[in-house]
């Protein structure tokens, strides 16, 4: 008896089991009548909101996760979702979408991304159609996304189009498609950023995110002359290898390379200095500057700071720059509206005696023509802004009485 | 023996698994796991069969009939089954409010509408950072930070930064004190200012109050040339002190002056019933409205409450006289943005509470008025419609004349038209078409000259002045 109710329960289990993989396979495994998504096994489709899963099964570290962000940049679950639309509904998107500035700005940003992956898909699949029937359309952001999406993939094709987008819907279209052009190339090596470059000419300041790995830097930067890209470039370089960014600014100031260095140079300090401490970083630069002539260098040491330099950086810089006309050149470019605070302040203060903070001003002084500063006005409004500085400086009266002497006599 | 079979039904994605062990004498189904995307519903059928009897049976008869059950059971089964049908998949009612599985993994928006849809909902509802981390160890968490800490790409702000961000937030949400200590340990002050957001971001909502002084105490790197990087804490902060009343409110505002920080509201914003007249009256907040910062008060008091609040406007405007665009229609500006859903209504709206004051107030703030709405010509007219002083009309029209002319030569052309000076209104034109070459507008097209020269005849204007005045919107400048 028991026997027999184990064989029947057996055979309702081998039943069971049967139909139910029988079911599966077909209303689970199948592919959709409707184009839905279906996914036929687990690498292709694996349970999705795990970012580390995306890049890397259970591994949990930060190069699978980095890789995971880097995919959702690109448009993540999106991309999926665009890549099984038909044109027909491709088209729709990206007709229906309009960008307002009232909207939601995660919203804005996804739909960004969405229609630029349609335009993408769409180019892909239909090529120059696909740019006709934009250019129908009238409307600037759909035209706009569609040359974007062919400047990207088929960047020589798409360049005859880019001129017809700028002459319709003006030159900063143009200048944001350029750009993306520019960096989907810098994501397949610096031969071909270089050739895009000398294709799609534009001046606008880019968000750099990534390189393709393997990307030749240093070659880049001899031969570009896109001075915001090189800018970007050699920050990457000096926070990646600084001896060979080192090298590449010392050639680049004494006359290599297509960009004006000074600026580029700056920019390595920046990239540096996401790297280490203010202190160190400046103590870097300020190695490679030691070894270029005071002429060539005179101009990045100005282009180090800006409005936003914090003043532990120009503290740094003051402190850490090779030689004391460093530190007057910064002085005096940081001393330009003889404000009595700010980064004006922060730079005499962090000087090692008054003797330098009087040549500082000297220094500046120099700036003026003699004989308008000796006009009253002029002269009393300096002397005014002096003193005010002075005493801010805490400064010895010897000091004082010196800076004072540095006025002309008022006429 | 390893089988699997990963499947998919109405907008649900499943993984079924089926592993087995066989050997000689024995094979175990060991599991069958149904896992959904979300691991909401991570094990529904753990089931554990042991086969080891039926494989055991020496008899043949019995084994052949078991495997015949199960292969007829199977075919039973697949005739059974029915894919997914469009319709049935276009008809789900989920759409509105579907599980989270079913809106992320296999789904295809048949619409553009509801691929904005799909995407809102991604936004906001989809897998948050919390979610994405949760599973992540304190001690990976730690090993991945010091690992991107070591990566240049951080100079560049991009993967890099976004990887090290999510960690950051991740940890500072479950320990606070040990995230802070790591983050003040960061040698780079840049580094250190942009992940601030993450401490930010991460910073446990009831430990707000402790999380500004920990932003008072580092506000070089919170507040950097960057921008703010302490909204969520003073958000979190000031939302719970909105939640207890005005007094409460008035006394975050001091604390916030003192602190040197911005003043940031949270999304909840003011909370439904919040006593905005007590508020205006308390020490703090009656100076900020007097001295023209108090834009975020009035747009949530007019949302809440739009009459009181707008003659609560009127009288802080009759007292202060400062920039009706700092006060009057700053209250506004949320629903006077261009295409705002509304924009036209509001605009009559506030048309129509304007029209209420005298002639010489009315004429103060049409042209802001104009200016403000310039880009949107109903809007415009809605507001001018509204207003009961002609001279105030002709003020607002002319304003908004301006910036129309950018893009739209025609509706510009009407605007002006309203100016009755012929001379004034020439001269307006000429200003608006060079103010449009400075500007990156469309490029002037054959269809706007002809509406140009067509309105210019209409006004009687010379032939000579006509084609100085195309010469004029012809030439390029700006961006172009």
């Amino acid at each position: 008896m028991k026997e027999t109710w184990s064989k029947g329960a057996l055979l309702v289990i081998a039943c069971g089991a049967g139909f139910f993989l029988g079911w599966g396979s077909k209303t689970l495994g199948a592919g959709s009548v409707s184009g839905e998504a279906v996914a036929r096994n687990v690498s292709a489709k694996a349970p999705r909101p795990q970012l580390s899963d995306e890049s890397g099964g259970e591994t949990r570290n930060y190069r699978t996760l980095r890789a995971a962000v880097g995919k959702q940049l690109e448009g993540g679950e999106l991309t999926g979702v665009i890549e099984r639309m038909n044109d027909e509904e491709l088209r729709a998107l990206l007709e229906a979408w309009e960008d307002k500035p009232f909207l939601d700005l995660k919203l804005r940003s996804k739909m960004g991304m969405a229609t630029k992956l349609a335009a993408t898909e769409l180019f892909k699949r239909q090529g120059i159609p696909a740019l006709e029937w934009a250019e129908k359309s009238g409307r600037k952001d759909l035209f706009s996304a569609l040359v974007e999406a062919a400047a990207c993939r088929e960047p020589k094709v798409a360049r005859a189009w880019f001129d017809r987008l700028v002459a319709t819907h003006g030159a900063v279209s143009g200048a944001y498609v350029a750009t993306a052009a520019k960096q989907a190339a810098r994501m397949r090596g610096s031969a071909d950023l270089l050739e895009i470059e000398a294709l799609y000419k534009s001046n606008m300041i880019a968000k750099i995110p990534e390189f393709a790995d393997g990307f030749d830097h240093a070659g880049y930067l001899r031969n570009s002359a896109d001075e915001f890209s090189c800018r970007a470039t050699l920050r990457y370089l000096a926070a990646a290898d600084p001896a060979a960014a080192e090298q590449l600014i010392r050639d680049g100031l004494s006359g290599q390379g297509k960009v004006n260095w000074s600026y580029a140079g700056a920019a390595a300090l920046e990239g540096r200095a996401a790297m280490t401490s203010e202190e160190e970083a400046v103590r870097w630069i300020g190695g490679v500057l030691g070894e270029v002539d005071q002429e060539s260098r005179t101009p990045l040491i100005a282009n180090m700071v800006g409005r936003g330099t914090s003043d532990h950086r120009v503290e740094a810089l003051i402190k850490g720059l090779p030689g004391d006309q460093d530190r007057l050149e910064l002085a005096r470019h940081l001393m330009m509206k003889l404000e009595p605070t700010g980064q004006a302040l922060t730079a005499l203060r962090a000087m090692d005696s008054d003797a330098l903070r009087v040549r500082a001003i000297e220094y500046r002084l120099q700036a003026y023509d003699s004989a308008k500063l000796a006009e009253p006005s002029l002269r009393s409004e300096v002397g005014g802004k002096l003193e005010a500085l002075m005493e801010n400086l805490q400064m010895a009266d010897g000091a004082r009485q010196q800076v004072r002497g540095l006025l002309p006599e008022a006429r | 023996m390893a089988m699997v079979v990963h499947g998919y039904r109405n907008w649900r994605s499943c993984t079924y698994q089926v592993t087995g062990k066989l050997d000689s004498r024995s094979f175990a189904l060991s599991g069958m796991k149904c896992s959904p995307v979300s691991g909401e519903l991570d094990l529904v059928m753990p089931w554990l069969v042991d086969l080891r009897p039926m494989l055991q049976t020496r008899n043949a008869r019995g084994a052949a009939l078991l495997a015949a059950a199960f292969v007829l059971s199977g075919l039973a089964g697949w005739s059974v089954g029915k894919k997914p049908s469009a319709t049935a998949s276009r008809a789900d009612p989920g759409l509105s409010k579907p599980d989270k599985s079913e809106r992320l993994e296999g789904r295809k928006p048949a619409t553009a509408e509801e691929f904005r849809e799909w995407v809102e909902w991604l936004v906001a509802e989809g897998p948050g950072r919390k979610e994405r981390m949760e599973s992540w160890t304190d001690q990976e968490l730690r090993s991945a930070l010091d690992e991107g800490m070591k990566d240049p790409g951080l100079a560049l702000h991009g993967p890099a930064m976004g990887t090290l961000l999510l960690i950051l937030e991740e940890w500072t949400s479950r320990d606070p004190s040990a995230a802070t200590e790591w983050w003040e340990a960061i040698s780079s002050d840049v580094t250190r200012g942009h992940l601030a957001v993450a401490l930010s971001s991460g910073w446990p909502k009831e430990r707000a109050s402790e999380g500004l002084d920990f932003v008072a105490r580092h506000r070089e790197a919170f507040l950097g040339p960057d921008g703010s990087k302490c909204g969520n804490i003073i958000g979190s902060v000031v939302a719970a002190a909105l939640e207890k009343g005005p007094e409460a409110a008035d006394e975050i505002l001091v604390r916030l002056r003192e602190a040197k920080l911005p003043l940031m509201l949270g999304p909840a914003g003011f909370p439904a019933g919040f006593d905005f007249a007590a508020f205006a009256r308390a020490a703090e907040m009656s100076t900020l409205i007097a001295e023209n910062r108090a834009r975020f008060f009035y747009q949530a008091w007019l949302r809440q409450d739009p009459e009181r609040a707008f003659a609560s406007l009127i009288d802080d405007y009759r007292n202060v006289k400062g920039d009706p665009a700092e006060s009057i229609f700053s209250g506004f500006y949320p629903g006077l943005r261009v295409g705002a859903p509304g924009m036209t209504e509001n605009a009559g709206w506030l048309g129509k509470k304007i029209g209420t004051l005298d002639a010489e107030e009315q004429q103060e703030l049409a042209r802001k008025g104009g200016e403000i709405m310039c880009r949107e010509p109903a809007a415009v007219e809605a507001f001018v419609g509204a207003l009961t002083d002609p001279v105030a009309k002709a003020q607002a029209s002319v304003a908004a004349a301006r910036d129309v002319m950018i893009e739209d030569v025609a509706t510009a052309m009407r605007l002006l038209a309203v100016e009755r000076d012929q001379d004034a209104r020439v001269d307006l034109l000429k200003a608006s078409l060079e103010y449009r070459g400075q500007m990156a507008g469309k490029p002037f097209s054959a269809e706007d000259e002809r509406v140009l020269r067509a309105t210019l005849a209409e006004w009687a204007v010379a032939h000579e002045q006509i084609d100085g005045l195309v010469d004029i919107a012809k030439k390029k400048g700006g961006n172009r």
